[in-house]
């Protein structure tokens, strides 16, 4: 209307403002299927926690503490006492595991019940750890390990399964064996490829993930979560084994990590 | 060997140190079966003795018999309950049937987190156990 005074009038046109927005996102670029990210890992840096531990990874941060072992909930203790004659299950240790992400992880801010998927990565954890963990020695206890994801750039579950493994060692809670994690991601294209230790940009345009979880001394998988269309089982097969053998690259660093934390303990108690 | 004074560049002037602690982590294999006996903190698997502990490797030298090799951390180990265990415990609760008690400490060491256990009115003493009373 003309002349009118009493509305701020918007432009006539408009148009999205993705149109001016910079092309943030390039195709990632070719790699080396096989290239390890370089790593950080520092055991034993938090002082409440009986065992800590925090990996880097390219853009991956995961924070990892232990605390335990304490008495067991449900049907631990209290009543009167059962029928003779327990099975040994009931007497062996548990492993209790919760996978956080914080919220500034992503790219978007994620409030913290995460849903679904912060529990099924949780119980992953659990069933890659409990075969490291000498469980029959802490009976009708249960040990608690927790990770925060700070900022996940990739293979995050990989992370933080390596980050617990180093928790637990570091918690002086015994084992058989460390557990280390590796993350591939299949890239989609014409010619499929595993990459080993994707980044997020990888991650998330990948038509399928894998995350293998190797015990380096025994040799053994603990564990292996993966999802997507990967087309044949050799496919599967391949990239199984590139994951253990990206496992076994990583274990050095890992060993240094926690002899280093051994002997800052021994520094800072001298018996 | 008697300790002679040396020149350290670290450390200046001092006695001989003691030999280096050697550390090792879970799953490190330490030695074979027939080069020791597996002590504390260590598991053996297919002959060989293998690290159970992130901590400081003990070998002690028996005379005769085999070398124990153990695991050493430098804080105690926590130690729990189990059977045969003699433990120091707070009663909490009491019933006609049982008493509820927490378990304080094991044998002399404290405990930082405490266990719960029971005591059945059955199990107080071994004679007249209809006796005793709640």
């Amino acid at each position: 209307m003309p002349g009118d005074h009493r509305r701020i009038r918007g432009p006539e046109e408009s148009q999205p403002p993705q149109l001016y927005a910079a092309d943030e996102e390039e195709a990632p670029a070719a790699r080396d299927p096989t290239r390890l990210r370089p790593v950080y890992a520092r055991a034993g840096l938090l002082s409440q926690a009986k065992g800590s531990a925090y990996l880097e990874a390219g853009g991956t941060k995961v924070l990892c503490a232990v605390s335990g072992p304490r008495q067991a909930e449900g049907g631990g203790g209290g009543g009167p006492a059962g029928a003779g004659g327990e099975a040994p299950a009931a007497l062996r240790g548990r492993l209790l595991c919760d996978f956080r992400r914080a919220p500034f992880a992503g790219r978007r801010r994620r409030a913290p019940p995460g849903g679904g998927e912060e529990r099924e990565l949780a119980l992953a954890l659990q069933e890659a750890l409990e075969p490291a963990v000498r469980l029959g020695r802490y009976p009708r206890a249960q040990l608690e390990v927790s990770a925060l994801l700070l900022e996940d750039g990739g293979s995050a579950l990989a992370a933080a399964l390596t980050a617990a493994a180093l928790a637990l060692a570091d918690a002086g809670v015994e084992m058989y064996d460390l557990v280390v994690g590796c993350g591939l991601s299949l890239a989609p294209g014409p010619a499929p490829t595993w990459l080993l230790d994707p980044t997020r940009l990888e991650e998330e345009r990948a038509a399928a993930g894998l995350t293998v979880a190797l015990m380096p001394v025994l040799n053994q998988v603990a564990g292996l979560l993966g999802s997507g269309e990967g087309g044949l089982t050799e496919s599967w097969a391949e990239a199984v084994r590139l994951g253990l053998e990206g496992c076994q690259r990583l274990y050095p660093v890992l060993q240094q990590c926690l002899v280093r934390a051994a002997r800052r303990r021994g520094a800072a108690a001298p018996p | 060997m008697r300790s002679r004074l040396r020149f350290h560049p670290d450390f200046g002037t001092a006695a001989i140190m003691a030999p280096p602690v050697r550390y090792c982590i879970p799953g490190e294999r330490l030695c074979n079966l027939e080069e020791g006996s597996p002590g504390s903190g260590t598991y053996t698997r297919h002959g060989y003795i293998f690290s159970s502990l992130a901590g400081c490797l003990m070998k002690s030298s028996e005379n005769g018999a085999l070398p124990v090799v153990s695991v050493m951390r430098e804080t105690e180990s926590q130690l729990l309950p189990d059977v045969g265990a003699i433990v120091t415990c707070k009663v909490s609760s009491i019933n006609s049937r049982f008493a509820k008690v927490h378990i304080l400490y094991v044998g002399s060491t404290p405990l930082k987190n405490s266990f719960r256990g029971t005591i059945r009115k059955e199990d107080v003493r071994a004679t007249e156990k209809d006796k005793v009373v709640g």
